[in-house]
């Protein structure tokens, strides 16, 4: 710990510490769970378009827009995921090598901006589902407000997820949880 | 405007924003200042990932998850010793023959240093190899990952660019195993001055068998996955999802190591970096955009063609902004941000698309090993508890066949192009 400021692996805490974190779990385990199943599906759609237009010969029309729409679905819901799990892609080398004072700005400044920024993409999902009502995919015929659906829900849980970590930034905590499947199983590391 | 929203994300990326936000701050507050229509964000963003090609992006991270998890990486480095363990240099050679093997079944560096690397190091360590040189050989070889089939970088180029991902990919062998033969060319070297260990003898045709047929399954998914897109059997996409059957298959029925403890895990673990790296191709199309509409490339292609319009000239220059951006940005932000900016005049004066994306992929991965952002290198630091400095020290020699390869592709065009020009 640099001059009382948490980081790194100390940044990291069990979900059932804080009181806010457990009441947020409920919400994040439909996330994680929920992006497990699309991604499911993301990975065993191409397969099963290969099989059906190989072997059985029917062609699985819309396939691919499905997939591709399942991908962004995979996406955005699990993005809150990334963020209370800390696992954005970063620089953090040079911030920690910052005076203490900068750290603890941006340690707050982060999520707070984070908050703010995802607060807007959220606005314009609604704005765009609002101003698509009528419209669909071309193939499949998926409607927008469908469409856009996880988006909107992926980045108002991202706002969530900011907003707490800007409260936990602020009250010195650790940002970051982990729960039990993210632990690595037995590891077969030996030859 | 265009430079000040440049600039913005240069100070907020060193700042330690998490790339996705360092791009989408300076993005949504142009917008929001400007007068755009507010839905342009979402529709931006939401868009970018609309593509079939980057559906191959989780299921390949999820293959690379899958291998480390199921006992593949072990096996394969198993059958790399038989095979290469006798040769000067021993391990070191084993290392990077693996990382081959590797990539031809996940295409990402950094599962092949996280993964294979941590078997890697501490293999080596116990037969006497110095920890720095561990580290050292393990990263320069995970170089070779993205540039061989499959590749993620190469995919997400491919659909940045429109260029062909089937062509691409197929453009990246010859270059892949030249680089292989050149780092262990340099590593043989190094192992006679340095008197490094190596296997007793070589082995008898029947141990080689003996763990060829546990590494087989293994070594024909990366024959399977080139042979079925260069007859047209299926897409980039479609082959990821054939992988990632096949990984199943062999690794719970052939293996019988895999258990849904694993399964699970590297399911959450893909999820995780797929939502981390698309976020950023996400981000990146909005960020993209506005630079276009502030007329950004079309600045930099009209200055850059006035200093030549020779495509030597041009990949020479091509490359020095690479090298230099690959230092400090990850490749998959140098690749959606500077590459639509650079790709436009080096098109304009003739260098083929297929040929400029190796070039470019290759040298942004070159970032991975050179400080001060060098992710392989703080990866492997921690693998095999070494220093930064030492690992630095042990990295030297490398860098010469990594540059060669680079000056061989970038001067040699037909090196890439030999084998995509098979299907145009």
């Amino acid at each position: 710990m640099a001059d009382g400021i948490i980081t790194g692996n100390e940044d990291f805490q069990d979900i059932s510490k804080y009181k806010i974190d457990r009441l947020a779990e409920p919400v994040r385990k439909t996330f994680r769970v929920f992006s497990i199943v699309l991604l499911a599906l993301v990975v065993s759609l191409p397969g099963l378009q290969i099989f059906l237009r190989e072997v059985t010969q029917t062609p699985f029309i819309g396939a691919a827009e499905l997939a591709r729409f399942m991908l962004i679905c995979t996406i955005f819901i699990a993005l809150p995921y990334v963020v209370s799990s800390g696992a954005n892609i970063r620089m953090e080398e040079i911030q920690q090598a910052m005076p203490a004072k900068v750290i603890r700005i941006l340690r707050v400044l982060v999520p707070v901006l984070g908050s703010v920024i995802f607060g807007f993409v959220v606005y314009s999902t609604f704005i765009a589902t609002i101003s698509n009502l009528n419209n669909a995919t071309p193939t499949l015929g998926i409607p927008y407000f469908i469409f856009f659906s996880t988006t909107f829900l992926g980045c108002l849980m991202t706002t969530f997820e900011c907003a707490v970590q800007a409260y936990k930034a602020i009250t010195n905590r650790p940002l970051y949880v982990k729960f039990e499947a993210e632990l690595p199983p037995d590891e077969l590391t030996e030859l | 405007m265009g430079f000040l929203i440049i600039l913005a994300f240069a100070l907020l990326f060193i700042f330690g924003f998490p790339v996705a936000l360092a791009i989408l701050i300076p993005a949504v507050t142009y917008i929001v200042f400007s007068d755009f229509p507010i839905e342009l964000i979402s529709q931006r963003m939401v868009y970018a990932l609309d593509s079939f090609p980057l559906v191959a992006v989780p299921i390949f991270i999820f293959v690379g998850n899958l291998m480390n998890q199921a006992g593949i990486t072990r096996r394969i480095f198993r059958f790399a010793d038989t095979l290469v363990g006798r040769t000067p240099g021993g391990l070191a050679q084993v290392n990077i023959f693996s990382s081959l093997i590797f990539s031809g079944m996940s295409g990402a560096a950094l599962a092949d240093v996280g993964g294979l690397g941590r078997i890697e190091v501490k293999a080596m360590k116990e037969r006497g190899f110095k920890s720095d040189f561990a580290a050292a050989i393990t990263c320069a070889s995970a170089i070779v990952g993205p540039i061989f089939p499959p590749s993620i970088p190469l995919i997400i180029y491919g659909s940045i660019t429109s260029v062909s991902i089937v062509q691409l990919l197929l453009g990246g062998i010859i270059p892949a195993i030249i680089c292989v033969i050149m780092l262990m060319i340099t590593t043989g070297i190094l192992a006679v001055r340095r008197k490094y260990p190596r296997s007793e003898r070589w082995p008898s045709f029947g141990e080689v068998l003996l763990d060829l047929f546990p590494a087989l399954p293994a070594l024909l998914a990366p024959a399977i996955l080139v042979a079925g897109m260069l007859f047209g059997f299926f897409t980039p996409t479609e082959a990821a999802s054939v992988t990632v059957i096949y990984v199943l298959l062999i690794s719970s029925i052939v293996y019988r190591e895999l258990k849904w403890t694993h399964i699970l895990y590297s399911a959450f673990e893909t999820a995780k970096s797929t939502s981390a790296i698309l976020i950023i191709v996400s981000a990146a199309s909005l960020f993209g955009w506005i630079l276009a509409v502030e007329q950004i490339p079309q600045l930099f292609t009209k200055n850059l063609l006035t200093l030549s319009r020779d495509p030597m000239v041009l990949l020479l220059i091509a490359n020095l902004i690479l090298l230099v951006v690959g230092m400090f940005l990850d490749s998959t932000t140098a690749t959606l941000l500077v590459i639509p900016i650079i790709a436009a005049p080096l098109h304009l004066a003739g260098v083929d698309p297929v040929h400029l994306g190796i070039v470019a992929i290759f040298n942004l991965m070159l970032g991975l090993v050179t400080p001060p952002m060098g992710l392989a290198l703080f990866l492997i630091t921690d693998i095999a508890e070494v220093s930064m400095r030492d690992v630095l020290r042990a990295m030297v020699p490398f860098y010469i066949p990594l540059l060669l390869t680079l000056i061989l592709i970038t001067y040699f065009p037909e090196v890439v192009l030999y084998i995509p020009k098979m299907i145009r």
